[in-house]
């Protein structure tokens, strides 16, 4: 078991609501333009999504940047600052108003700029029971987390809870971090140049073949991955030799520069990640998500 | 010369007022590498840089040398960014420096007027500026594969592009950069603000030569994609103006507006020291 200072991080409440799906009023359209000029009606973030879940495939479904489970907000700004940046994935979450109140979840992500949502998996008898605008709880419990033997890398989103169960491994000062693969610098999408706390960095599936040779054509939401050349110590950017680890957050995107969005989970500028590549680590499998 | 639109498209008045510099009450951002500074170089009146001078020069973040303008009504901001194109004419219709004359030169987070200094020397924040918007809609007639975005007619035609036949031209450029070090901008389409070149790398920012970077230079980013948003495409190449000056934020630097963009490898980049739209209107630095 790798060494942190989880003895010395704090659990605390913050909370938010189910939040229901927006569009653009008039003038506006509700259309999303696609990479090929082709303008869809399709839903996007947020609300409760009954099918589409953690371990799911991230491409085919018709819906942009889609969410799995529950996307929860809060309505006033500076609570919902403290709820998007300090809710860690892997913290459970409680739903405490409503028919569903006191079932439990936990964080799967969060989502970026336009939406920054929390993304929450909850049973599917949950979902059933539960409303747009339920109050959930979140015990923000993870920031600050230190890896004893691993001072270059810095953590963030990430819950002791996953560190136990993602089997990272630090060694000769380099931590160690099982992925599906590794996304090519070319890719780094939407989220360069944002927060990487409170935020996801997209990956851009545009590119079938590059996506192809980087082993990511199978994409699952809830997979781990790696960004090559990518720094995401306050902001996520190219920077070369620098390395960040993420879980997949959301579905794909029709847009230019969009893809399924990564909440990132560890950097290292000084390239002090190694991204181990082996099949199937997915945040359903870790977690025992249903 | 190249065959366009420009007699079909119409000239109309957008204005906006100067925009006064703002903070938060907490001032400071975070550098790359973790030490906290106060921005400054965004938005007011900048006195000692013009359009034409240094990206990486200045002690300053998103540097928006000259004039900044604005409006607070959100459709009025919006149109004005998506109306108004480099090269087109402004001129100052309120206060001490009421008629004094100048160019677009950039957009930034606001659409960014060069004026002579002494004109400078009479405005305030909260000053008028008009412009003659000309230039949205034009197009390249021969050219259907290569989009036009935010160029005055004139200045399309002082770019000294050349045209190769078989559907490319060539376009003069001070860097060619690679789709890769181009970061925060990609969530943002190509008509509305900029793309920032990821500057926080020092071997990047060397090997593609940034440290010679002025603002209002033309410059080459190869394999993207910006006929409908911005993305990654083998092939695709982008024309753009170098808009705002560095930045220490990772995913942040120099910022690239989009000119010309065409999804296949029908534009050719040529280096060419003195691609600078400043230099071209004989505005700004090269006034």
């Amino acid at each position: 078991m790798i060494a942190i200072n989880q003895d010395k991080l704090i659990s605390i409440s913050t909370a938010g609501e189910v939040v229901a799906p927006r569009m653009p009023g008039l003038p506006g359209m509700p259309h999303v333009i696609g990479r090929d000029g082709k303008a869809v009606i399709v839903p996007s973030f947020g609300s409760i999504v009954y099918n589409v879940r953690v371990g799911d495939s991230v491409f085919g479904w018709v819906a942009e940047n889609v969410h799995p489970g529950v996307s929860i907000k809060n309505r006033e700004e500076a609570p919902h600052v403290a709820l998007h940046n300090l809710a860690c994935v892997g913290n459970e979450a409680t739903v405490m108003s409503g028919v569903a109140k006191g079932a439990k979840g936990a964080v799967t992500g969060k989502s970026g700029r336009w939406s920054e949502h929390v993304i929450i998996s909850f049973e599917p008898g949950a979902l059933e029971k539960m409303a747009i605008g339920d109050r959930v709880l979140v015990k923000a419990f993870g920031t600050g987390l230190k890896f004893k033997d691993a001072p270059n890398v810095l953590a963030k989103s990430l819950s002791p809870r996953l560190v136990e169960a993602w089997g990272l491994q630090a060694k000769d000062g380099a931590l160690h971090a099982p992925v599906v693969g590794t996304v090519p610098a070319e890719l780094m999408g939407a989220g360069s140049g944002l927060s990487s706390d409170g935020g996801v960095l997209d990956i851009q599936t545009a590119d079938k073949e590059l996506l192809k040779s980087a082993g990511l054509s199978d994409l699952r939401i809830g997979d781990f991955v790696a960004f090559q050349d990518c720094d995401a110590t306050f902001n996520s950017g190219f920077h070369k030799g620098a390395v960040s680890v993420g879980v997949v957050s959301q579905g794909d995107s029709y847009r230019a520069g969009f893809g399924p969005g990564v909440t990132i989970l560890l950097t290292s500028r000084a390239g002090a990640i190694k991204p181990v590549q082996k099949a199937g680590v997915n945040l359903k499998g870790l977690l025992g998500l249903g | 010369m190249l065959r366009t639109n420009h007699d079909r498209l119409v000239k109309m008045a957008v204005a906006g007022d100067i925009a006064p510099a703002t903070m938060g009450r907490g001032p400071h951002k975070m550098k790359a590498g973790g030490e906290a500074y106060v921005p400054i170089g965004m938005a007011g009146i900048i006195y000692n840089a013009r359009p034409g001078c240094a990206a990486f020069h200045w002690e300053a973040d998103h540097l928006e040398p000259s004039v900044c303008i604005d409006c607070k009504d959100g459709g009025e901001h919006h149109a004005l960014h998506y109306l108004g194109n480099l090269g087109n004419d402004a001129v100052i219709v309120t206060g001490d420096a009421i008629g004094a004359r100048g160019v677009l030169l950039g957009e930034h987070a606001r659409p960014i007027v060069d004026f002579p200094p002494e004109a400078m020397e009479k405005m305030m924040p909260g000053d008028k500026v008009q412009l003659t918007a000309w230039g949205t809609g034009l197009e390249l007639l021969d050219y259907p594969h290569i989009q036009v975005r935010k160029l005055d007619p004139r200045l399309l035609d002082k770019m000294g592009i050349v045209e190769l036949g078989n559907g490319k031209i060539r376009v003069p450029v001070t860097h060619i950069l690679p789709s890769k070090v181009m970061g925060s901008g990609w969530e943002l389409n190509p008509e509305y603000v900029d793309q920032d070149m990821c500057a926080t790398d020092e071997a990047t920012v060397r090997d593609l030569g940034l440290e010679s970077l002025r603002i209002c230079d033309v410059v080459a980013v190869m394999d993207v994609d910006h006929t409908i948003g911005r993305g990654y495409k083998k092939g695709g190449v982008v024309i753009g103006l170098v808009n705002h000056g560095n930045s220490w934020s990772i995913g942040h630097g120099p910022g690239c507006m989009t000119l010309l963009s065409c999804a296949e490898p029908m534009i050719e980049p040529v280096i060419d020291p003195n691609a600078n739209i400043a230099k071209y209107l004989n505005a700004g630095a090269f006034a």
